[in-house]
Formats: C-alpha cells, structure tokens, sequence
C-alpha cells in the first residue's frame, strides 16, 4: 500500500474509533446516573435529579433498599424466572428456528406465518383472556408456573433463530443424513455447534428481557415473598414521593447478574465456528 | 457431547419447571365458620404497611373467624391490576379507591352500605357519605375525604404583604389573584426566577377547578347538558393564557413533571402552587425538621392552605371526594355471609382507631368515632387548621351520572378540554381556539 | 425435483415428515393453548360489547366506530411517524457500529459490545425517569443545560407539540441500538473470513466487499430486526404512558396508548380489541412487504 493509503487508513480508524467512543459515552450515561444515583444521600424525594459526580456517597439506599423484607427473595424469583424462561427457549425455540429455516414439510409456511402474526396483536388485547386461563381456569394464581408458561418459546426467538440457521451451509446437515444420523443427530451434533453465537444472543436477549418484564408478574402474583424484582422495585413509590434512592440502589443491583450473564456469554458472540469443515 | 449437553439442559430446565409448581404462601386455612376476606389496598399514607400490621391483631380480636389475606398494590399499574383482575371476573372482596361507574358497571360492584348495620352506616358523616353514593345507595366506606386546593408560600406572601388569613376566609377572585401571584413574579438574587403559581398541568386539573369556580361545577350533568360547552369556559382558557403571557407561570409549565412543581416550592421560588392539598403541609414540616437536623440543605418553607381562586361573582368551592373501600363480588357469588364479613372488615378500616390514616394525610375523619378518637390531634400547622376545616365544608359534590355517560365525559376530556388545555399552556393554541376544540369535541362526542 | 405421486394420507406424511414436526411440537403446541385461544377470544370481544358478567353481540360496530375516530387516525399517523424516524435508522446506526467494531481486535470488541449493549438491561422505568430529567424544561434538564452552552434558550422539548415527537424519537434513538449491535455482531463473526480474502485477492475495496459479501449475508439479520423493529415501536407505550400522557394536544399519542386508555380507561374492551385487530393487519401487510423485500436464502 502506499504512504498515502497508510495514512488514510488510518485516519479512517482513528474516526470510527472517535465515533464510537462518542456513541458509547451518550449511551452509558443512562446508566450511569442510574448507579451514580444510587449512592445519593436523602431519603424520599419529589423529583429525580441526578448528579454527575455524588456529592456525600453512601451506601445508605442500599441498605434501605435490603431493609425490606423481601428483597432478597425477589431476586431468587427473578432468576428463576428468567432463568427457566431462557432455558426451555434454548431448547424448544432453537429446535423450531431450525425446521422452519432448513426442513422442508407440508404447512410449513403457514404455520410460521400463523406465529408470526400473532406477535403483530397488542398486548392489552389478548391480557384478560390469558389471565382468565392462568388464574381463574387452570387455577395458577401466585406461582411460578403461571409467570413462566406463557414464554416457554416465544415466536420473536423462534423467528431469530430461524434467520441465523438459515445461513448455515445445507452441505454439512446433507453429509449427516448420508452418514446415517438421524435428524435429531444432526440437530444435536452438526446444527447446535454451528448455531452457538445464534443461541448465546438468544439466551443473552431472553434472560434480560425477562429479568426486566413487569406487568405479567404484577398481575399474577399476590404475596410480597413471590415478586420478581422489577415488581419489588415499584413499591419504592409512594403517593407523593418516591425513594429513588432505593429505587435505584435496586436497579443497580438488578442489572448485575445481567452483566455476569453477558461476560460469561459474549465469548460465544465473536467468530463463530470457522466453517472450516466446508472445505475439502 | 453436545447432545449430552443439551439432554442436561432440558432436564435441567424441566426440573426446575417442576418445582415451578412451588406456590407463594398466603393460602388461607379453610375451615367451616371461617371465612376469608381478600383486601386490595394501596400505600395509602407512608408506612401504611406498617399500619395494617397495627389494626390486624385489633381485627382478630373483634371478628375471631374472619382471616385476612392483604395485598398492597404499587401506585404504578395497580390500578390496570385491579381493572384486570375485575374484568377477569376476579377481584378482591375490598379495594382501595375512588368510586367509579365504570366499576358499577361491570355488574360487580356491591352497594357496600346495605351490608352494614344501621348504627355502623351512622358512624359516617351524612357530607361525606354523599359523595359515595349511586343512585341513593353507599358504594363506597369513606376513610377520608381529599381535599385539593391551592397553597402558598407563607413567608413570600408575608412579605409581598397579602393578608393570607383574609383569602382563606373570604376567598378570592381571579383578578385578585393575578394581582397578588404578579407580586411573585421577579428575579431573584442568585438569577433564578420566582413565579406565581406553579402547577402540574398534564392532568388538566387546573381547568377543572377554575371552571368549577366559574359556575361550571361538571363537564356534563345527568341529563347529558354538557356544561363545559358554556362560552364561559373560554374565559377559563383565558385566564390560563394570561397566566402563561405574564409570567406569573413559568412557561416550562407544559413539560413539567409532577414533582417539579413541588421541588420548585421547596427551593422558595414560587409564591402559589397547585393543585395544594392538606398533606403538604406535613411534608413541609418534616422537611424543615430535616434542615434543622442538618440532613438537607435548603431554605425554609411554611405551607399555607387557600381557596381556589373563585371567578368574580361566582360561587366558590373546592375540589373533593372521598377515598376509601368497595365491596365486590367475584363472578361466582359467595353469600351474603361473606359480604357482610367484608363490609364489617372495610368498616373497621375506615373508622375508630383507623382514622389515624386519615389524621397522618391532615385530613379530618370522616365518622363519628373517628373523630372522637382523635380529637384535638392533627399535625396541620396552626394558620391551616381553621382553613382546611373551612374549605372542606365547601366541597362540591358531584351530580351522579350515568355509566354511559361517564364513559362519553371522560372522552370528552382526553379528546377535548385536556389537550386544548395543553394547546394554551404550550402557547400553540389561542383561547378561542382552544374553546372551538372543545365545542367541537362536545358536539362530537355528545350527539344525541 | 422428481417425487414419486404418493398417496397424500397423513400416514404418508408423519413416516416422511414426522421428524419434523417433534422439532415444532412444544412451541405449537403452546402457541395454540396460550396464544392461539386468547387471541381468539380478543377477536370475538372485538365483535362485542364486553361486559364480564355477559358480553352482548354488536357485530362490526367497534370497527366502525374506530375507523371514523379522528383521534384513531391521529394515532395511526403518530406511530407511523415515529416507526419511520426510528426503525430504520436505528438498524443503520448499529450496522454501522458493529461494521466499525468488527474489525478491531478482541478486547476492544468486548468493550465496545458491552457498553452498547449493557445500558439496555436497566428496566424501561429507571431509563424513562433519566429521560424525563434529561429532557426537563427548565435549565436543570441536561438537553438544555446543553444548548445553553451555545446561547440558547430553555426549549419545552416534551411540552410543545412541535418538539415532543422528535424527542421521542431522538430518545429511542439513544437507546435502543444495543441490541441490534449484539446481534449483527454475532452474524458479522459468522461470515467466514475466506470471503473476505477472495475478495481482497480479487482487488475489491471495502466498500465494494461490504456490498456485495457483507450486506446480503447480513440479510436475515437485518430482517429481524425490521419486522420486530416495526413490531416493537407499534407497541410502544410505557414511555409514553410516564412521560407525556400521550400529550401535548395528541402529539405523542400512539395507537398503543389509544388502545390502553380505550381498555382500561373506559373498560371499553370491545373497541380495544378492534383497534388491536386493525393495528395487526396493518403491521401484517407491512412485514410481508419486508420479507417479500429482504428473504433471500443465502447460502455459500
């Protein structure tokens, strides 16, 4: 290359480094003062303000934040939940992502069409019914059945993992049904390594989105020691003030077991398997 | 291999599936003459919990056979739980609220005061059981009745000198209150501005009270005349606007979050704020004790209670209603035994030595007993104590109309008076403007 | 394609097929008890006037009765303004951030991943009250603290109907990136590098590379995050529920607000149930548009 490419080259590196910087400290500051705050002196406040730098740290909200009586349980719950959620969507959500990527059967098409547009209905619409099904039918009011049955595979996983399979090579599965496995072999032995950045995505995004779910378990749980977090965490509202402190003394402790799953995840994130095996 | 693995992880995952049949505890003893009674309630006073801890062993001793299963709701989306719940055909035998037709509606609401004994409904102050009525009949167990008004700033109107006593007894007229919210209108030493009146608009509660001191008392009345469609009203828009163009509020009033106008008032810089209720005037209290012991830094405020400010020749009044327990059934009827059980368990919570609840919010007690328990006990400081008694003797009670009709006022509001509102506060709509959106509104939604 | 004219019996189709249904067994079957039936019952509400204690049959009054709301309409244009300045810009920040991080060695991709995706993990009620401080009309709000550095004045940014849309969407923009980074990233280490090398042999340039190997095998990646992109800021709400009540003067009032007030203000179940319904359709035909646009099966 050229002096005058060099140069370029590296120009266009030290910007995109500079962008990315940039991009990175307007979205951490959320979450910034969200931990900043949490470390604030005062009690009950009427408004939100954070600070940049904390004046007098304390660790005072978070031990109003453990004064309550629950609060530890609530997040025993929260991992249940997500963790459960997240397991039963790694196995059944991959299994279906893969036949409607790569398995060719009669109604295929219709029936992840017929998935797929149920995602596209509102929420509020379809609350009641499954609320009468949970609670009053099948009687699940107030257990952890009743906030994890309704996610066991969710489509927006399912339709996920379909797209990410969908680039895998056929050539490999073709070479395990000649060597006489069957198709759940090839699932388990050829798809399933291939998928593992597709699949820790998908765990990373399922545990998250239901750590931080709140409505669901709101509504069907009725005792303090069953609350997930982010319902535990909505008490700390009062009529006319709220404990932000404690509130985000809370979140902050809330997002650490995300963070742990996300470092002991993201490994699987970078280059995939190198589809080395394509070759010769 | 990674068959294993995932063998592993299903088992795993169906383990844990299985043991998801774990139920939370709170399951009520079943037994022959005992029956349970489920509450819903809210944080209804700080430390509320703690409360309830007090009256359950109160409660035991007077009804032995009587178990309580509580819950304690959070104010965000407790309400859209209930509303759930009681649509599912589900809901708790006592909640904590206000009453609402679109609760009679559903055909679950029960006319709580037919379930109680004479001398238990006697209990109640007749004023305030008013306001908890359908069509004659007690809906409603009043624990205290809310008071909303306007407040002030004690000290800043000391020294603009308005005679804060004189407004609380003989009221006051918008262009007197123009006057006086002007003299808080300046900058002050360090550059901050101070204003006249600040007030927490997105709710359009502002309207409401200005039109209900101008001679329009409701949007709608029950025979369907919709008051609000009165060219009066167009003053209400009027004076909002003149507020804004003056400076008296400050024209972030548009954006400005519910706690905003409360943080402002404790920084010293607003003469009036609204809406100004009771309560306020403790937590002003408690806040200072809190800068006396050094925990906060901040100036001093006093809270002063006021009327709204009234139209010239028009009847003033104030905002109220009562807060308290409903009864209902679930979708399956479980005997009048039962509902009498949890009427008598909303009737102790609302009254005696459950008043405390009442007292902690500066309200007065709304039973007999209530106020006999309490007597002469309030935290209100003493330029308030004569006033919130005053002003609560002129709460407006509300002409009751039909479920239909409620659902087409509330309409009316959030297509109508709310966001033209919004429209003047912002500064995008004129008060003509404003109004024709409200006939128009009016004309739509009402059609006969 | 050649195959032998069988009898189409369902003997036929579970011995050649069957394999393949256990594989969707557990999601349809729960789809059918606990999406299938609920989503029925809405549609039938939606045909009613819903009471709990008993439902009376009013055939297509609800959907009459949102189609000629103006306020339906108002909603219908407000989310769509908002889905068009979100979605796809959105997508094609984090495109390009992932495209930027790619090639970066590995500890400088693993900080970059983080602090794009982590902020997202704090619950949507924590953020919102940092945006309500951060878009506060008064000097102390942080946008204005901001502009005020350049001389200009306090802007009501929630509270004008001219600013509270675009600050909206300026907010999503903000913050809702994360995850898209995530899953790029993870396809971008999917492609194998012996393209990228052919290419390079072959004298393309980067941008020649990025179009014709990159982006059509980002393909399916991208989209998924359109449909579930249009999907999610169709259903946008809790923002807008805690900071504008969808105000002012219906600015930021978004068909899934409407519903909700409709629902549960006015336990005008019925009519929500047809807005649902009506809003379905809409995203139903835009996401066939999508994957008429962007379904390739792309295989090497």
């Amino acid at each position: 290359m050229g002096a005058r490419t060099r140069i370029l080259a590296r120009a266009g590196r030290g910007a995109s480094m500079l962008f990315l910087l940039l991009w990175v400290f307007l979205t951490i500051l959320p979450l910034y003062w969200m931990a900043s705050s949490s470390f604030r002196p005062g009690g009950v406040t009427v408004s939100f303000k954070p600070e940049w730098v904390v004046a007098n740290p304390t660790l005072d909200p978070y031990r109003r934040f453990l004064a309550q009586p629950y609060s530890l349980r609530w997040f025993l719950n929260s991992i249940v939940i997500a963790g459960v959620i997240t397991g039963t969507n790694l196995v059944f959500a991959s299994m279906a992502g893969y036949a409607f990527a790569k398995l060719q059967f009669p109604g295929r098409n219709a029936i992840f069409w017929m998935l797929l547009s149920t995602m596209m209905i509102p929420g509020e619409v379809t609350l009641i019914p499954l609320y009468i099904l949970i609670i009053n039918v099948m009687g699940l009011g107030n257990t952890y059945l009743a906030m994890v049955i309704p996610f066991i595979t969710t489509v927006s996983n399912i339709f996920l993992l379909k797209q990410y399979m969908s680039s895998l090579p056929s050539a490999l599965m073709d070479a395990g049904r000649i060597d006489g496995c069957s198709e759940l072999g090839v699932f388990f032995r050829i798809i399933v390594p291939m998928s593992l950045p597709g699949l820790a995505v998908m765990a990373i995004f399922t545990f998250v989105t239901f750590w931080n779910i709140f409505f669901w378990p709101f509504l069907v749980t009725t005792t303090d020691d069953m609350r997930t977090i982010q319902v535990g965490l909505a008490l700390f509202r009062y009529a006319q003030a709220t404990d932000y402190g404690a509130m985000m003394a809370g979140s902050t402790l809330a997002a650490i077991p995300m963070f742990l799953m996300f470092f002991s995840l993201q490994k699987y994130f970078l280059q995939g398997i190198t589809i080395g095996a394509v070759k010769g | 291999m990674f068959a294993k693995r995932f063998l592993l992880c299903s088992l795993i995952a169906w383990t844990a599936v299985c043991g998801a049949f774990a139920r939370g505890s709170g399951e009520p003893a079943a037994s022959a003459a005992k029956d349970t009674v489920t509450i819903w309630t809210y944080p209804v006073v700080n430390g509320y919990d703690a409360e309830l801890e007090r009256l359950k062993p109160l409660l035991a001793a007077k009804y032995p056979n009587i178990s309580l299963d509580i819950q304690i709701l959070a104010w965000a989306d407790g309400a859209k739980k209930f509303d759930v719940a009681l649509n599912a055909g589900n809901p708790p035998d006592i909640y904590f609220g206000q009453p609402n037709s679109k609760y009679l509606d559903t055909g679950l609401a029960l006319a709580v005061g037919e379930y109680l004994t004479a001398e238990e409904i006697g209990d109640y102050y007749e004023n305030v059981l008013e306001l908890c009525k359908f069509e004659g009949k007690v809906y409603l167990l009043p624990m205290y009745e809310f008071l909303h008004c306007f407040g002030g700033n004690k000290d800043q109107m000391e020294k603009a000198g308005i005679d804060y006593v004189k407004i609380q007894k003989e009221g006051w007229t918008w262009e007197q209150f123009k006057e006086y919210a002007g003299k808080g209108v300046y900058a002050k030493p360090n550059g901050d501005k101070n204003y006249g009146l600040v007030y927490y608009t997105q709710g359009a509660e502002l309207e409401a009270m200005l039109a209900l001191n101008s001679g329009m008392p409701q949007a709608v009345l029950p025979d369907g005349t919709v008051m609000y469609k009165n060219p009066n009203f167009k003053d209400v828009y009027s004076f909002m606007s003149d507020l804004m163009k003056t400076g008296i509020m400050p024209k972030e009033t548009a954006g400005m979050a519910a706690g905003l106008r409360w943080q402002w008032f404790y920084e010293d810089r607003t003469m009036f704020m609204g809406k100004g209720i009771p309560y306020f005037d403790k937590m002003q209290q408690d806040r200072n004790a809190q800068i006396d012991a050094g925990t906060i830094k901040g100036p001093k405020t006093n809270f002063v209670i006021l009327p709204i400010p009234h139209k010239q020749g028009e009847k003033a009044y104030s905002v109220g209603g009562a807060e308290g327990y409903m009864l209902f059934r679930q979708k399956k009827a479980q005997g009048i035994e039962h509902y009498r059980n949890a009427a008598k368990i909303a009737y102790f919570l609302t009254s005696g030595t459950a008043s405390k609840s009442a007292i902690e919010l500066c309200l007065l007690p709304v039973t007999k007993s209530g106020a006999r328990e309490f007597e002469g006990k309030d935290f209100l400081s003493p330029w308030n104590k004569e006033a919130t008694k005053a002003l609560a003797s002129i709460v407006y009670e509300k002409k009751v109309i039909s479920p239909e009709l409620a659902v087409q006022e509330a309409q009316f509001k959030n297509s109508g008076w709310m966001p033209a509102g919004q429209g003047v506060i912002a500064g995008e709509l004129t008060p003509d403007a404003a109004y024709a959106k409200v006939v128009e509104a009016a004309d739509r939604i009402f059609k006969k | 394609m050649g195959q032998m004219q069988q009898p189409f019996t369902v003997k036929r189709i579970m011995r050649d097929y069957g394999a393949c249904y256990v594989f969707i067994l557990v999601p349809v079957l729960m789809f059918l008890l606990f999406k299938l039936i609920p989503v029925v019952y809405g549609l039938v509400t939606s045909f009613q006037k819903y009471k709990v204690m008993g439902s009376s049959w009013v055939g297509l009054k609800n959907y009459g009765r949102a189609l000629t709301d103006p306020v339906f309409w108002k909603a219908m244009e407000v989310t769509s303004l908002f889905t068009l300045g979100t979605v796809p810009v959105t997508i094609g920040i984090a495109l390009l951030l992932s495209v930027l991080i790619h090639p970066l060695k590995k500890g400088w991709q693993t900080f970059f991943k983080a602090s794009f995706y982590l902020p997202t993990v704090a619950s949507g009620v924590i953020i919102t009250m940092i945006w309500l401080w951060i878009f506060e009309p008064t000097t102390a709000g942080l946008f204005n603290m901001f502009i005020g550095l350049f001389g200009l004045e306090n802007v009501n940014w929630l509270g004008q109907s001219r600013t509270a849309l675009p600050s909206f969407i300026v907010m999503t923009w903000l913050s809702s990136h994360g995850s898209a980074v995530i899953l790029y990233m993870a396809s971008l280490g999917s492609i194998p590098r012996s393209l990228y090398e052919s290419a390079e042999i072959d004298g393309a340039g980067p941008a020649r590379s990025f179009r014709s190997i990159t982006w059509p095998l980002l393909k399916p990646t991208t989209l998924y995050l359109l449909v579930i992109g249009v999907i999610n800021s169709f259903q946008v709400f809790i923002q807008i529920y805690l900071m504008t009540m969808g105000g002012p003067n219906f600015a930021t009032t978004t068909i899934s607000f409407l519903i909700y007030q409709h629902a549960f203000e006015y336990y005008d179940f019925g009519l929500a149930s047809a807005e649902s319904f009506l809003l379905a359709i809409v995203i139903v035909a835009i996401s066939i548009f999508q994957f008429k646009f962007l379904s390739q099966d792309v295989e090497y």
